[in-house]
């Protein structure tokens, strides 16, 4: 049987979509599908802020992943329309999905497992913690919140998110990346699972960690203000501290 | 004539495949196993499936392998062919389809073997060529 093409309006849609895959949990997401709306993000996004910029949550970035992913726009057809605009910083992130995308043609479901032995000395949980969304901590509920009920997350959110879950909730990073992989509209196997890896030191030389210092400066404050636990906050500590209370059983090089 | 297999790796209507066959039907299947399997919420079920009415493709579910056998006798095509991906499960179901598969236009050319095991390595392969191009 063919599946409906017919539709009056996005909500027709969800109706039959819901009909179709009642497994599949909550909403559309913001982003429209389609080659359209991959040329509105191509055309409106202001490359030339995104090098200064990208780090902050309220940054210019593209928003072109899940067109990306999905092979609704090429990474050529994004550079093209970009030549001779001097473009280094944004050419190099490009460069990171061509990059993890040759990592899988090679490792194909490899990239489920370790690519590396784990540098942290640390024995992980395979279950997510259930309290995710409601931990008191107003960043990581923020961003916990906002991948599901949209989607996406910027980059710098997904850092801290999957920081935070393998190293301060100590779960293997395979947990996670599979939770993302649920609910981004970007979701791809490898980077993904790869970006995974590099924050658990499966695919990098050290854990990435983060403090409260960072994370208020490139969310430019949104969450600590209001945030309930900012008194009792696991994130404010210096580097050094942090690395010694997170990583104890940790090999030093 | 042949059959154009559109999977989720490639919803592009100028795709090589769609290109070389521009009279040829097409067809994107639901794996339901797999869907089950990865728990994709209404989020990226939604959105691929606006990208897919965007495209001139017919639409079902079940197992990829046996529905595109099953079209390809309803409209009698004697073959397949489809788009190149990297993802090793949609690779298996190709093969097992007999697909013709169309290389996806690379971002990046590289000459020779290129040592994959951290990125700066690939980026020294690559950055001339990238950058002189958006320079
Ligand atoms: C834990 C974690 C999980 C991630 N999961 C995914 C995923 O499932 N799918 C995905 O596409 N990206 C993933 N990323 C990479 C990155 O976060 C997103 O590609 C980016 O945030 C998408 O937003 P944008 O399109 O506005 O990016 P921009 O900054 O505008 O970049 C343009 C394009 O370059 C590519 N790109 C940029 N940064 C990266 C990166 N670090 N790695 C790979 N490609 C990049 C993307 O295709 C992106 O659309 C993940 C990163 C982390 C840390």
């Amino acid at each position: 049987m063919n599946l409906r093409k017919d539709f009056t309006d996005q909500a027709d849609m969800l109706a039959y979509l819901r009909e179709q895959f009642p497994d599949a949990s909550g909403a559309l997401s913001p982003f429209p599908g389609g080659r359209a709306a991959a040329d509105q993000s191509l055309h409106s996004f202001n490359a030339s802020r995104y090098a200064a910029s990208r780090n902050y949550l309220n940054g210019t970035v593209s928003r072109l992943s899940p067109y990306l992913r999905h092979g609704v726009i090429t990474l050529r057809e994004v550079i093209v329309h970009f030549a001779g605009q001097n473009l280094p910083k944004f050419t190099q992130e490009l460069a990171w999905r061509d990059y993890w995308q040759r990592v899988y043609a090679e490792i194909g479901d490899g990239i489920w497992q370790d690519r590396e032995p784990s540098k942290t000395g640390t024995t992980y949980s395979t279950e997510m913690p259930i309290d995710l969304g409601h931990t008191g901590l107003a960043c990581m509920d923020g961003f916990a919140v906002e991948l599901e009920s949209t989607g996406y997350l910027h980059n710098h959110a997904r850092m801290w998110m999957a920081a935070y879950v393998v190293h301060w909730r100590r779960v293997r990073w395979q947990a996670g990346a599979q939770w993302f992989l649920q609910h981004l509209v970007d979701g791809d196997p490898a980077s993904n699972n790869l970006s995974w890896q590099w924050v658990a030191s499966t695919f990098s030389h050290k854990p990435y960690i983060f403090n409260r210092e960072n994370l208020e400066r490139y969310t430019e404050g949104r969450y600590c203000g209001t945030c309930p636990r900012r008194d009792d906050c696991p994130f404010q500590n210096s580097y050094e501290n942090l690395n010694v209370q997170l990583f104890p059983m940790q090999v030093q090089p | 004539m042949k059959l154009i297999w559109v999977h989720a790796d490639c919803l592009h209507r100028q795709s090589p495949a769609y290109l070389a066959n521009p009279d040829s039907p097409s067809l994107f299947v639901w794996d339901d196993a797999e869907l089950k399997r990865a728990g994709w919420s209404m989020k990226r079920i939604g959105f691929v499936y606006e990208c897919l009415l965007d495209l001139p493709v017919t639409i079902r579910r079940g197992d990829p392998v046996i529905e595109m056998q099953k079209f390809a006798v309803e409209t009698q095509c004697s073959s397949i062919v489809t788009m190149q991906s990297v993802d090793p499960h949609l690779q298996a179901q190709a093969a097992a389809m007999g697909a013709e598969t169309f290389p996806i236009v690379p971002f990046v050319e590289i000459k020779g073997r290129v040592d994959l095991q951290r990125f700066s390595r690939y980026w020294c392969k690559v950055e001339r060529a990238l950058i002189g191009e958006t320079a």
